[in-house]
């Protein structure tokens, strides 16, 4: 393990790439530890439960494993690991979408411990866990394609190069996809919060 | 439209807003755009072992993938599609037609022989057979009509128009002319004039000897033409 603590800080994705190729593990587990909170980090804003995007996380890496004579050195390594996060998230929205709302909810509500503001005004505190609550709602009630350009822009602030190749599309498409879906986003909040945001 | 654009282009991107922005939407924007920055996710807890055992746990699993179930179900389908229409097939496709031939124009000919044992009656149909050779009565057949494509023959004389009394009596002088010469060809060559039995007057051959000629000098001559004799 402290073999692979090195690694993560020394040899690109690139380098860890080709010696997985070449059958290394201990490489791919070097660009497991890297990447893993960013794929996880994607998968819960899609889907909003811990299991479950755990379970996705771990799908993403093993299919990018055996996927790997496939991945393009043109490309960014998690850009290619995010395309793969999108598909399988989208595979498993469409095959879960009855319960999607009921788990969203329960999503919600155990995550408002966690977006606390840290206002000292108790009125305050209280309208920002109102809107948390309300823009956590309206993100989980937004198309999963809006969703997921919200997510990778504005929660894990990727740039618009690597929205547009995990999305397949221009840099000003993903602009465009990026206005309409925060747009969306807006008007369910302030739906959600009675018209005004106190704030 | 246009405002939340700007909005959109500068509050979201950290960027200063232009004036004339309402600050109404400015704020929502900026209050937003920290919510969305303060979205907290649960801490992975995933670990390297988990993914080992993955791996391993699908490379074992790998020939039981579902995507050969529905390659097999697919092949079942077919399979089962492919008997119902060996089965639902007519047997007049399969077996050889009995009466007539297949391709020749005009005739269709369809049986079904049942096999040995069913009581499926025994079925033809034919087209195009001749209907009075088909029946032997005492009835006589109706005469068959000429199928309209045929050429019509007819002779030339309904081609021309009638003949009025004019133009009858300027056509008898001439043949009254013509008459003259023709008996006095008989004193010759009778015998050769005479018409064959049987024959008719346009196929005649007449042969005509020629007077002071050892041998006869055959010339053909149609209907209505002079035979004339030089000297």
């Amino acid at each position: 393990m402290q073999v692979a603590d090195k690694a993560v800080g020394y040899e690109t994705d690139a380098d860890l790439v080709v010696r997985a190729r070449g059958g290394d593990f201990s490489a791919y587990e070097v660009l497991f530890e890297r990447h893993r909170a960013l794929v996880y980090r994607f998968v819960y804003q899609m889907c909003r439960k811990q299991d479950d995007s755990e379970d996705l996380t771990q799908e993403v890496f093993v299919r990018a494993l055996r996927n790997l004579d496939r991945y393009r050195d043109q490309a960014k390594f998690t850009t290619w690991l995010l395309r793969i996060a999108s598909n399988l998230v989208a595979d498993r929205a469409r095959s879960q979408n009855r319960r999607s709302v009921l788990e969203i909810e329960q999503a919600s509500d155990g995550l408002a411990w966690m977006t606390r503001s840290k206002a000292t005004d108790p009125v305050e505190n209280l309208e920002h866990e109102r809107l948390q609550e309300a823009v956590e709602r309206a993100l989980a009630q937004l198309k999963p394609q809006q969703r997921e350009i919200i997510v990778m822009r504005d929660v894990q602030e990727l740039p618009y190069q690597d929205i547009a190749d995990v999305l397949g599309c221009t840099v000003g498409g993903a602009k465009l996809r990026a206005l309409r879906a925060r747009k969306a986003l807006r008007d369910l909040t302030l739906a959600l919060m009675g018209g005004e945001i106190k704030l | 439209m246009k405002e939340f654009r700007e909005i959109n282009d500068h509050v979201f991107e950290g960027e200063p807003l232009s004036p004339g922005i309402s600050p109404r939407e400015t704020r929502h924007a900026e209050a937003i755009r920290a919510a969305l920055r303060s979205v907290k996710t649960p801490e992975c807890r995933l670990q390297v072992e988990h993914l080992r055992n993955a791996v391993l746990d699908t490379s074992s699993r790998r020939p039981a993938r579902p995507v050969k179930w529905g390659w097999l179900g697919s092949g079942l389908g077919i399979a089962v599609a492919a008997s119902m229409l060996a089965v639902l097939q007519p047997k007049a496709d399969v077996e050889a037609p009995v009466l007539g031939q297949a391709g020749q124009p005009g005739i269709v000919a369809l049986q079904t022989e049942p096999a040995e044992g069913q009581a499926v009656p025994k079925v033809k149909a034919e087209v195009s057979e001749p209907p009075a050779a088909a029946k032997a009565t005492n009835v006589a057949p109706e005469p068959m009509r000429r199928p309209r494509s045929r050429i019509r023959v007819r002779p030339k004389s309904e081609s021309k128009p009638p003949l009025n009394e004019a133009t009858l009596l300027a056509r008898q002088e001439p043949q009254a002319k013509r008459d003259a010469p023709a008996q006095k060809a008989e004193t010759p060559a009778e015998a050769a004039v005479a018409p064959a039995a049987g024959s008719t007057a346009s196929e005649q051959v007449v042969v005509v000897v020629q007077p002071g000629t050892d041998h006869g000098k055959a010339i053909e001559v149609g209907l209505g033409q002079d035979v004339l004799f030089g000297g």
